[in-house]
């Protein structure tokens, strides 16, 4: 079976996926797979008997653990009976962490709003394994994602097994018993006083980076250098990842040797502590899949040395045994790129990168096949790719294998046995920490190598999967003239998406649920350009210090941005800024710093807001021009009309009246937004423009009594009323009254905090609506 | 899938590389290490036998000695060989012949059947071996290597002299009298032949029985053998 292994891991992914999925496209598919396994691989009768065994297998497991898949616990039991399973998270004023429900055996994410700041010193010293606790609290369900595209946190709760969050009303460790922890958990508590030893006894530049390569926990990093790992393309450094793991077998071997252990000894010891190395790091798939393969090449060295398990049996097997404990971890992020990167390196291992003889273009070569093998992974969950993590991956490769990585390991065992490390020491640490992430920042300001296509379809996934195995191929046969070739595949593999973006016929207005505020996506087909209307924004409140998260949500960040990079926006043409409210523009600043933006519209009133003028500066300082418009200004685009009804110049009246309101022409349809233009605002345009008519309203201030004039909806009678208001929002948005009148006129109405984001599309002037949620 | 490998009995494993992963399987017959020890003859040759020239001499020494004599110039216009007469491919081909292990034929199958399908030929002919040797071997190893590459061999010759090639000297060889003559009642007139035989050696062999076909008409003779 030697070297087959892998065709019987294809075979435990095709039984997973045909329980998880949809059962008849990959039973077909597996038969396919035998078939070609028949005629094009030799494979003899009985291998693929047992192959088919293997299939079957996986497939009934799985079927057999996803009945098990569901909540035991009503909904409205309020006391419970906890343990505690993982390391408590605490950030700001919230306390976060993993319980099990004892009675029912059921894992809750438990959530506490922390009271005062004497109580987080409390927590933030305690000890939460081995205790046996009593809880009051609800449950709720987690939350679900209301815009294409956008990470769904019920979703992936669920596929942890996590199907309620505990919105505890009390301290969690207020009514508790002291119990014997298991093994597991034991280790889980030393892991979580090693992270604290390091918070305790370094400087936090090195606490944070000693966690996060010794422990496997990045929470000690801060939002900007994490970011900046992010966009380098360089975070899997920051995981423990197969390298590292390998790594520090290799020294704790070869110290081994060294020091006069025998070979068999040093893989007796290696085998044991490899299973409780996986957890003291964090366990999270690298870890686990760069131990799995280590623990079964180490197996056969020890019991069957004739086996010799090459690497890519080794992989195909820990990927096989991983899926037949966990299948759901196939949803996972990190096991995904892990494996498919690793399976990428190792394929190539024998014919690509062996030509490459210098370190030099051999991590150049290395670095590119990484690239590619995780690049659709990339591209479904981040949207984009960084052409730059070639550069940072040569450079900070060596700089984490080589020194961080072994010098973090000293300095932490420097501390354990003599109880300090001397102060040069740590400030040369320091300085070089320092250093490196200067220099990254330095690096991810070059932009240009940022690749932004946004998330790839099922067909166009199965097109850049082609391409890359199409492009390992010819490059594996090194002939001079498929050079060209390949010069030629790689420019399609990266421009294709790119090019359908910029000539996609389809256009699309999308009204994004930002929760409580205004966002309108306009995207208009053939890349005619992008519009928004406003960014949506959070309302910040200035709390004291230690409530304030260390990367607080902030809805431009979290959900406009990811959203337009999702869609594979990368430049917005018109910025409208409809006037002055957080809860409209207060996105803007994370827009203007992710995505490019050629003119911010603000409305000519005499008086802009604070944000408003914040928003010009920092405009000015990017050199984005500010158009200043008012009633009568207007644009055309292709089949698209844009006219601004109101405010007038230098409107000096409310904020909400002096809101810019827009008629527009997109898709067949002519829309009326005027962001929250009140009452008086809107009978001022019936006065103003009686003979207007337009199909489609985006109703005015989220449904609030303020706006929607019964004179003004009674004299255009929208077909259709779009409402974005934020779901139990603290100002009873929108409002019956509202509702009432527009149904009065028969308006059909769609509102954000039901139904999510609300997308109309458009073909040839045609389209329709489509809310995200049903 | 997943054999062993025909010369050294290993099994072999898979290769793991992109283009194995995605395109058909080919039965492998040895594995890599007996494979790097057969070594095929390529670059600078002799324009007649094919052995290996270190400089650009278009042909070598011995056969501008055959082709100086009148009596044998221009008696063969070409041979080919595979791979060259190494320890290695001794041990193989003596396995092979003398000890009777026939599908070591099946090693060459698939550069046989290239090579001579390279060939503009009409027929292709083994060398013979004498009754006795044949009763002895069970097989004429010739005749194996044509068959398993998929050919029809065609036997033109018989042998008139029974006394083994491989116990002779150089000198001897060539002195001999004729040791071929026609059997089949096939006209050669205007043909175009390939002899096939396991090694070349003297090439005296291959050139007397070339020279009883261009006796009886053929317009080329040609030869080929595994081993040089």
């Amino acid at each position: 079976m030697k070297g087959l292994y892998f065709y019987f891991s294809i075979a435990s992914l095709l039984g997973i996926l045909c329980a998880l999925k949809s059962f008849l496209f990959f039973f077909i598919l597996a038969i396919i797979y035998l078939v070609i396994l028949f005629k094009y691989k030799r494979f003899s009768r009985l291998q693929l008997i047992c192959i088919a065994f293997v299939y079957i297998l996986f497939y009934f497991s799985t079927q057999i653990k996803i009945t098990h898949y569901k909540t035991k616990i009503p909904v409205d039991t309020n006391t419970f009976y906890i343990t505690f399973n993982q390391d408590p998270k605490i950030d700001g004023d919230s306390l976060q962490i993993l319980v099990k429900e004892i009675r029912l055996n059921e894992k809750i994410l438990l959530h506490y709003r922390i009271r005062s700041e004497m109580e987080k010193q409390m927590l933030e010293k305690e000890t939460f394994y081995g205790r046996k606790c009593e809880v009051i609290g609800e449950l709720k369900s987690p939350q679900i994602a209301k815009n294409e595209n956008e990470f769904n946190y019920k979703e992936y709760l669920y596929q942890n097994q996590i199907y309620w969050i505990l919105e505890s009303n009390e301290t969690p460790l207020k009514k508790c018993v002291v119990e014997k922890p298991s093994l597991l958990l034991m280790l889980k508590e030393i892991r979580f006083k090693g992270i604290n030893y390091l918070k305790v006894h370094f400087p936090p530049d090195i606490a944070a980076f000693g966690t996060a390569l010794i422990f496997g926990d990045r929470s000690l990093m801060s939002p900007e250098t994490l970011s900046s790992f992010q966009k380098a393309g360089i975070v899997h450094l920051l995981a423990i990842s197969g390298l590292h793991v390998s790594l520090l077998v290799e020294m704790v071997y070869l110290i081994g040797i060294r020091i006069g252990v025998t070979k068999e000894n040093m893989v007796n010891f290696l085998l044991s502590i490899l299973p409780v190395y996986a957890i003291l790091a964090g366990g999270a798939p690298s870890v686990i899949r760069a131990v799995l393969m280590l623990f079964l090449v180490l197996c056969t060295v020890k019991f069957k040395r004739s086996l010799r398990l090459s690497s890519f049996d080794a992989i195909s097997l820990a990927f096989s045994f991983y899926l037949f404990v966990y299948p759901m971890v196939i949803y996972d992020v990190g096991f995904q790129l892990s494996f498919s990167v690793s399976f990428g390196i190792i394929l190539s291992a024998p014919v690509i990168l062996k030509r490459y003889h210098r370190n030099f273009s051999k991590l150049i070569s290395t670095s590119v096949v990484a690239q590619m093998s995780g690049l659709p992974i990339l591209l479904y969950y981040f949207f984009s790719s960084s052409l730059m993590s070639i550069i940072s991956n040569l450079i900070f490769i060596p700089f984490f294998s080589f020194f961080l990585l072994p010098g973090l390991y000293l300095l932490f065992f420097i501390q354990v046995i003599f109880g300090n490390v001397p102060t040069f020491i740590n400030l040369f640490f320091e300085k070089v920490i320092h250093f490196s992430t200067s220099l990254l920042e330095y690096l991810t300001k070059i932009s240009i190598f940022t690749f932004t296509p946004g998330r790839p379809n099922w067909f166009f996934l199965l097109i850049y999967i082609m391409l890359i195995v199409l492009i390992f191929m010819i490059w594996e046969m090194q002939m001079q003239y498929y050079r060209k070739f390949l010069v030629m595949l790689g420019t399609f593999l990266l421009l294709f998406q790119i090019v359908w973006n910029q000539n996609n016929p389809i256009g699309e207005v999308t009204m994004i649920d930002v929760g409580q505020g205004d966002c309108i996506l306009i995207h208009l087909p053939f890349g005619k350009g992008n519009y928004l209307i406003d960014t949506g924004g959070t309302l910040s409140f200035n709390e004291e210090k230690w409530k304030t998260r260390k990367n607080p949500f902030e809805v431009g960040k979290n959900i406009v941005v990811p959203y337009l990079k999702s869609k594979g926006i990368t430049k917005i043409d018109k910025l409208i800024l409809t006037h002055g409210d957080m809860d409209h523009i207060g996105g803007a600043f994370a827009i203007i710093k992710e995505i490019q933006i050629k003119q911010i519209l603000i409305a000519a009133v005499r008086d802009p807001s604070e944000t408003e003028n914040a928003i010009v500066s920092v405009a000015k300082k990017k050199q984005i021009p500010v158009v200043k418009v008012s009633a009568g200004d207007h644009w055309e685009n292709r089949n698209s009309y844009f006219y601004v009804l109101s405010p007038e110049k230098n409107f000096s009246g409310v904020r909400n009246r002096g809101s810019i309101t827009l008629f527009m022409k997109i898709g067949g349809l002519a829309w009326f937004s005027g962001g929250d233009l009140d009452q008086e605002g809107e009978e001022a345009i019936v006065k103003k423009y009686p003979n207007l008519s337009f199909d489609i309203l985006k109703v005015g201030h989220h449904g609030s009594r303020t706006s929607s004039s019964e004179e003004f909806l009674t004299r255009y009678k929208p077909k259709i009323s779009l409402i974005s208001v934020g779901k139990n929002n603290r100002f009873g948005h929108p409002n019956q009254e509202v509702l009432d009148k527009l149904n009065n006129i028969h308006s059909v109405i769609y509102r954000t905090d039901q139904q999510g984001a609300i997308t109309y599309r458009f073909f040839h002037e045609q389209g329709t609506f489509l809310p995200f949620l049903p | 899938m997943n054999s062993y490998c025909l010369i050294c009995h290993e099994g072999i494993s898979a290769k793991i590389s992109w283009n194995a992963l995605f395109s058909r399987e080919k039965e492998v017959l040895i594995c890599e290490s007996c494979k790097s020890k057969l070594e095929e003859i390529t670059g600078e040759q002799c324009d007649i036998c094919c052995r290996p020239l270190h400089d650009a001499f278009r042909m070598c020494n011995d056969c501008t000695r055959w082709e100086e004599n009148p009596e044998w110039k221009g008696a063969l216009d070409k041979n080919i060989s595979l791979f060259q007469y190494n320890n290695f491919l001794k041990e193989v081909i003596a396995r092979f012949k003398f000890r009777g292990d026939y599908i070591l034929s099946r090693l060459f199958a698939e550069n046989v059947k290239k090579r001579i399908s390279e060939l503009d030929i009409d027929l292709i002919t083994p060398i013979p071996l004498s009754t006795e040797r044949q009763y002895e071997r069970g097989f004429n190893q010739a005749e194996a290597i044509i068959l398993n590459a998929g050919f029809d061999p065609v036997n033109l010759l018989t042998r008139i002299h029974s006394e083994k090639q491989s116990k002779k000297s150089r000198k001897e060889r060539i002195r001999i009298p004729q040791v071929f003559q026609i059997s089949a009642e096939i006209n050669l007139e205007g043909k175009k032949v390939v002899l096939v035989d396991d090694i070349y050696t003297t090439g005296s062999t291959l050139r007397h029985a070339a020279k009883v076909l261009k006796q009886a008409g053929s317009e080329k003779v040609f030869s080929f053998t595994v081993a040089r």
